[in-house]
């Protein structure tokens, strides 16, 4: 049967391939997710399943709360991300779909998303992380951009089903899960530095996100991610769901490594599940 | 929903070189295909993006007009615009 191995979290600003070289041993940023791309590896995924929000790429004149991904491979990216040429990547179709079917046996209204592109958001920290492609990818998106996000007791809930799902899968088979995004992050709106387009309201909040990750404190997390709490985190904060969904879905064990990054907005973490 | 239609017109100029250039050489005429009011044209040519956003355009789609950038929305410019608004 197929059994999920480990999980890990990163960001994914856009702007990162092309002004942060991968394993570049004299920058932090490169160094984390270089120390994460190793872990990745040490973990043989055979399938890297990944919560997403996508930014209004793949959805935006129907934007579904929840969506997963279900075709043979997808390609991106679809917004024109710097210095990540255009890629195709496989997805482990009959798995995405087992996985869509049993989260709507367990309740989840789960939009079917037959032909998809992606954006950098899955992008960058494959760039990172994976950057041969030879890794088939499950997108699960869920929406954390456009208010109302979902509740983050219902992301936890759908981890859990995404966990029952893997483990009810027949084949043997490993299964990493990612998180993408930022923990604090305002994009264009009112919050952002001066002379910048970005920002990191509450650097407060997203430290307290990763010292809950790192122990593994799904219900802590959880209780503390309201919409509100969301909100003020950034106009993207809703991508702190992306990292409750694979605490779930991992069993909310404490971290093997987790801290805030260089941009006090975000965090990077990984969790050993199995050796 | 006129706002969704501003926001196509910002995720366009991320993908669409044709676009940024007709925006660069002629915002006004560069705007027709776009199914914009009055009001929102205007804002638009004004790189009004603070009134945008109140709008109700997201932060993340006006970000993308400091592509290029268009609509004399360079970064600082825009951050201060949009600073502005709190």
């Amino acid at each position: 049967m197929a059994r999920i191995v480990a999980g890990l979290g990163v960001p994914h600003h856009p702007e990162n391939p092309s002004t942060i070289a991968r394993r570049d041993p004299e920058d932090e940023t490169a160094k984390l997710y270089a120390c994460l791309e190793d872990l990745l590896d040490q973990a043989r995924p055979d399938v890297l399943l990944m919560f997403d929000c996508d930014h209004m790429n793949a959805f935006f004149d129907t934007v579904p709360q929840l969506a997963i991904g279900v075709a043979a491979q997808t390609s991106g990216p679809n917004d024109a991300t710097p210095s990540v040429a255009p890629t195709t990547i496989p997805v482990p179709e009959a798995l995405a779909g087992h996985v869509r079917d049993a989260c709507i046996e367990d309740g989840f209204d789960v939009a079917l998303s037959r032909c998809f592109t992606v954006d950098h958001s899955i992008l960058v920290p494959l760039h990172y992380l994976r950057p041969a492609h030879d890794l088939p990818v499950l997108p699960v998106f869920i929406n954390g951009l456009l208010p109302p996000v979902p509740d983050a007791g219902r992301c936890a809930a759908l981890g859990h089903a995404v966990r029952e799902a893997v483990a009810a899968w027949p084949d043997e088979l490993r299964v990493a899960i990612l998180a993408s995004g930022s923990l604090s992050l305002e994009v264009g709106g009112p919050r952002v530095a001066p002379g910048s387009i970005f920002g990191e309201p509450d650097r407060t909040w997203a430290a307290r996100a990763v010292q809950l990750l790192a122990a593994g404190d799904l219900d802590a997390l959880t209780a503390e991610a309201t919409r509100d709490q969301m909100a003020a985190a950034g106009n993207v904060g809703g991508e702190v769901l992306n990292w409750i969904a694979m605490l779930a879905a991992i069993g909310s064990t404490p971290a093997t490594t987790a801290q805030v990054g260089p941009r006090a907005g975000d965090g990077y973490g990984f969790w050993t599940v199995e050796p | 929903m006129s706002a969704h239609e501003v926001g196509r017109l910002c995720r366009q100029v991320l993908t669409d070189e044709e676009l940024v250039a007709a925006l660069l050489a002629d915002p006004l005429a560069a705007m027709a295909p776009f199914d914009l009011t009055d009001w929102e044209r205007n804002a638009l040519l004004a790189g009004d993006v603070a009134a945008l956003h109140r709008h109700g355009i997201h932060g993340l789609l006006l970000s993308y007009l400091t592509h290029a950038p268009v609509l004399g929305l360079d970064v600082a410019t825009y951050s201060t615009r949009m600073r502005g608004v709190v």
